[in-house]
């Protein structure tokens, strides 16, 4: 919905400032349920399931330790419920400035954030070398058991492989990227990269959903500053 | 393979970041694939920062646990600056020749998981609460339940459990470093290898 | 197999005929085809045996791939024109890391067609392909691209050559080292052969709940080969991920002389299997250390390491050899891993005539002391030679041996 690499950077930057300035808890759960009904109209469903995951066992421990400790201790922690809600406000921002760029279009949306030469390599080589590192430990995993070198599959004997794995992952990793880095050098890589991306950069007009995203954040961080400081 | 008559030309240093970044994501899908109770989060930074030098060391670090933030868990991104420690710590005692030996590299090893205790806990306190959610999160729980004050009780965690771990990792980092063969090596910075006690 | 004729040549040219190297390892074919590569200032493309380096490794797709490296819009046109002649279009859409062999090759002759080089160099990278599909790949790659091909290839005398290709023979260098094998190295010291039978087992991927394979009965006799068939995506690589118990069976049961074994709990209890890619299978810091770990004694490890033609020196890096002495050494380090069976997927990748041969030798001598083996090969001439018997999958089932 929101393609614009610069309209994401700019309202998530206000919403982080705004979470990080008020104490409110009706502020922090405006933003919070701002970002989730976005993440959920936008279909990232997996992202939000990651959030509330991530979020879950901190809540759960920090509101045990504040309801024992105020049993024990005259000291009196920060209310959780407000530790919370920035806090999940936070990770909901960065999810919602991320999100962009893991898909089939990620190689644009860098060149539209300004990445060229080795940055752009580095930007774009990082999300798409994982899957093959992971494809490969697995492979490696199996090719261990596949030789009988792991005895059973209980914890212990599994536990002993790590090092077995890492290994040849490393060394293949390494071998792939000589052989790659000689490619590029030899073919001129680099500079068929720059030639090739030029036309592919696009003049961007303000979407009306993207003016919203602005404006929206921009408001609430106004009235955040009204109240706390005015 | 080069032509054994040209000097190797020195690898690219773009190249070999994703490398570390995808090693300090993958290592932690192996560990979660054997269901080890460690967290192995920093190799890849570690091999970067000894293999081509600390600038490399912190982009693989800080693009990691930015990636990690979008794959795996919202919450690492902003412990980002534990990563740039942890370069800048192994740039600086590698250089020193602290890691040539095994008893210097284990004590390092151990101050090392110092300092990134030191410096994840500014965050931990001030972000989230006291509570980040990892496995020495409980013990901070403990004794903030207890009654110690917040900042203490995430510092006295945090050492409890980072140094084990970051000894484990320069130990770890330095086995698989001295399994990669000599054809490979010869392609990164002879100085620096040198120095780091990588090459002879 | 006749030659698809209908083809249009696109760029006729009679003066840029492809060119085949024959010979056996270590004959100077790779180094020929590099220096034809690097011969043209920039304008070569040299394809390795393994393909990957081809790649730039940026590209999620093979599309994005052509899109940011191609040198000019035509030249990418005649990349997708190349592969919409094969049918294989739909590989544009994928991640180039992560296709099969077969696939990978096709897909780094696309990138070559699209980077407009004047020389493209392939290394022993048609060895995935079906046979039927070689000459076929190398006809539609000459009338797609102006550029000349030349290439390497083990098993180019299993197929008909197009006309458009002429063949360089290549003396063996006097370093050569063939396999010879000297099978009693192995048979003192495997462990006893056994029945393996299937049972009504089903089997399937995670992913999804259709069942992958489904073996009503099979029985598996010691001392003998066994040779999978079937096309791809028939089963071949789950029936031998179930045997050595990396894959877990949803039904059915596995007897070993009448006992039922479980062996997801205990992975190659009756059978080893050695991969297709040898990277994913050699662990150690030395060739020696490699060999040794896998419980041979070391006064037999001068005598495996000839009988593979494992030809480097014990305190080599298994890393450092060339692909064809790694995958030597995985198959050597496999034998040295005391079983009943032994499951090879694809031994022979690499290998030349000479070695094939004398691969087929040593596993005929297994056999002959009990061991039982089953092979996935594409090669033709491979399975000739063993005299293997045939197990049949299609679409998954099996209908038995």
């Amino acid at each position: 919905m929101i393609s614009s690499p610069q309209v994401r950077l700019i309202s998530g930057l206000l919403i982080v400032s705004g979470l990080l300035l008020t104490r409110q808890v009706l502020m922090l759960s405006a933003a919070c349920v701002g970002l989730i009904a976005y993440l959920l109209i936008a279909g990232h469903f997996a992202t939000l399931r990651r959030n509330l995951l991530a979020i879950a066992p901190i809540a759960v421990i920090l509101f045990a330790v504040h309801y024992l400790s105020s049993y024990t201790s005259t000291i009196q922690s920060n209310p959780p419920t407000q530790t919370l809600l920035r806090l999940f406000g936070i990770m909901l921002t960065f999810s919602y400035m991320a999100t962009m760029f893991l898909g089939y279009d990620s190689l644009d949306r860098f060149v539209q954030l300004g990445l060229r030469g080795e940055h752009l390599v580095i930007a774009i080589s990082a999300t798409s070398t994982l899957p093959l590192m992971q494809t490969t430990a697995v492979q490696i995993i199996d090719a261990r058991f596949a030789a009988g070198l792991v005895r059973s599959r209980s914890i212990f004997s599994t536990a002993t492989q790590l090092p077995y794995i890492l290994r040849p992952l490393l060394t293949q990793a390494l071998r792939l990227a000589i052989a790659r880095s000689d490619t590029w050098h030899q073919r001129g890589m680099m500079q068929r990269l720059e030639s090739n991306l030029s036309p592919v950069r696009m003049e961007h007009r303000l979407h009306p959903v993207e003016l919203v995203a602005i404006l929206l954040p921009l408001a609430w961080v106004t009235l955040i500053v009204g109240r706390e400081f005015l | 393979m080069s032509m054994p008559d040209t000097p190797p030309r020195p690898i690219n240093s773009a190249l070999l970041i994703p490398i570390g970044i995808a090693l300090n994501l993958a290592i932690g899908t192996v560990v979660h694939i054997l269901k080890l109770p460690i967290f192995l989060d920093a190799i890849g930074t570690i091999i970067v920062t000894l293999l081509a030098g600390v600038r490399a060391g912190i982009i693989t670090g800080v693009l990691s646990f930015v990636l990690a933030g979008a794959l795996v868990n919202p919450s690492y991104p902003w412990f980002s600056g534990t990563q740039v420690v942890i370069a800048l710590f192994t740039h600086t005692v590698a250089k020193r020749g602290g890691y040539r030996r095994l008893f210097p590299r284990i004590a390092f090893g151990l101050l090392l998981g110092v300092a990134t205790g030191l410096a994840s806990a500014p965050v931990i306190v001030y972000l989230f609460g006291g509570i980040s959610g990892s496995g020495a999160s409980l013990i901070a729980a403990y004794l903030i339940a207890t009654g110690k004050k917040v900042l203490e009780a995430v510092l006295l965690s945090g050492l409890a459990a980072e140094p084990l771990d970051k000894m484990l990792q320069t130990l770890l980092a330095y086995a698989l470093l001295r399994g990669i063969p000599a054809d490979i090596l010869a392609r990164f910075d002879r100085t620096l290898l040198e120095r780091n006690g990588l090459l002879k | 197999m006749s030659k698809p004729s209908s083809l249009p040549s696109l760029h006729a040219d009679p003066a840029k005929a492809g060119i085949l190297y024959v010979g056996p390892n270590f004959s100077g074919r790779s180094a020929r085809l590099l220096a034809k590569a690097q011969a043209t200032n920039g304008r070569g493309f040299f394809i390795a045996p393994d393909i990957t380096s081809a790649f730039s490794g940026f590209a999620s797709t093979l599309n994005a791939e052509l899109e940011s490296f191609s040198q000019s819009h035509n030249t990418k046109e005649d990349a997708t024109a190349f592969l919409d002649r094969l049918g294989m279009k739909s590989i544009l859409f994928r991640n180039p890391l992560t296709l099969s062999g077969g696939e990978q090759a096709v897909a780094a002759l696309a990138v070559a067609i699209g980077s407009g080089a004047e020389v493209v160099a392939a290394d022993c990278c048609f060895e995935q392909l079906d046979v039927n599909l070689r000459s076929i790949v190398v006809q539609c790659f000459q009338s797609c691209c102006a550029a000349a091909l030349a290439y390497a290839d083990n098993r180019a005398d299993e197929h008909l050559l197009p006309d458009s290709v002429e063949s360089t023979e290549l003396p063996p260098s006097n370093e050569t080292v063939a396999a010879t094998l000297d099978s009693s190295v192995i048979l003192d010291r495997n462990s006893e052969s056994s029945i393996i039978e299937m049972r009504n087992v089903r089997a399937s991927y995670r992913s999804n709940d259709v069942f992958t394979l489904s073996v009503p009965f099979l029985s598996l006799q010691p001392g003998t080969v066994y040779q999978l068939a079937g096309p791809n995506g028939a089963g071949k690589t789950t029936l031998c991920r179930v045997l050595v118990g990396l894959l877990r069976t949803a039904d059915g049961s596995i007897l070993v002389d009448g006992k039922e074994i479980n062996s997801w709990r205990h992975p190659s209890r009756v059978a080893a299997l050695c991969f297709q890619n040898p990277d994913h299978q050699l662990f150690a810091n030395t060739v020696e250390s490699e060999l040794l770990s896998r419980g041979i004694g070391s006064h037999k490890l001068e005598s495996i390491m000839r009988a593979f033609g494992v030809a480097s020196p014990r305190q080599t890096h298994p890393g450092s050899l060339p692909f064809v002495l790694r995958k030597r050494l995985s198959l050597a380090a496999t034998f040295s891993t005391s079983r009943g069976w032994y499951i090879l997927d694809e031994p022979t990748i690499g290998q030349d005539s000479d070695s094939i041969a004398a691969l087929a030798a040593s596993i005929r001598a297994l056999t002959v002391s009990g061991c039982g083996i089953i092979v996935i090969s594409h090669s033709k001439r491979f399975t000739r030679m063993l005299d293997a018997h045939q197990i049949v999958l299609r679409g998954g089932v099996c209908d038995g041996g």
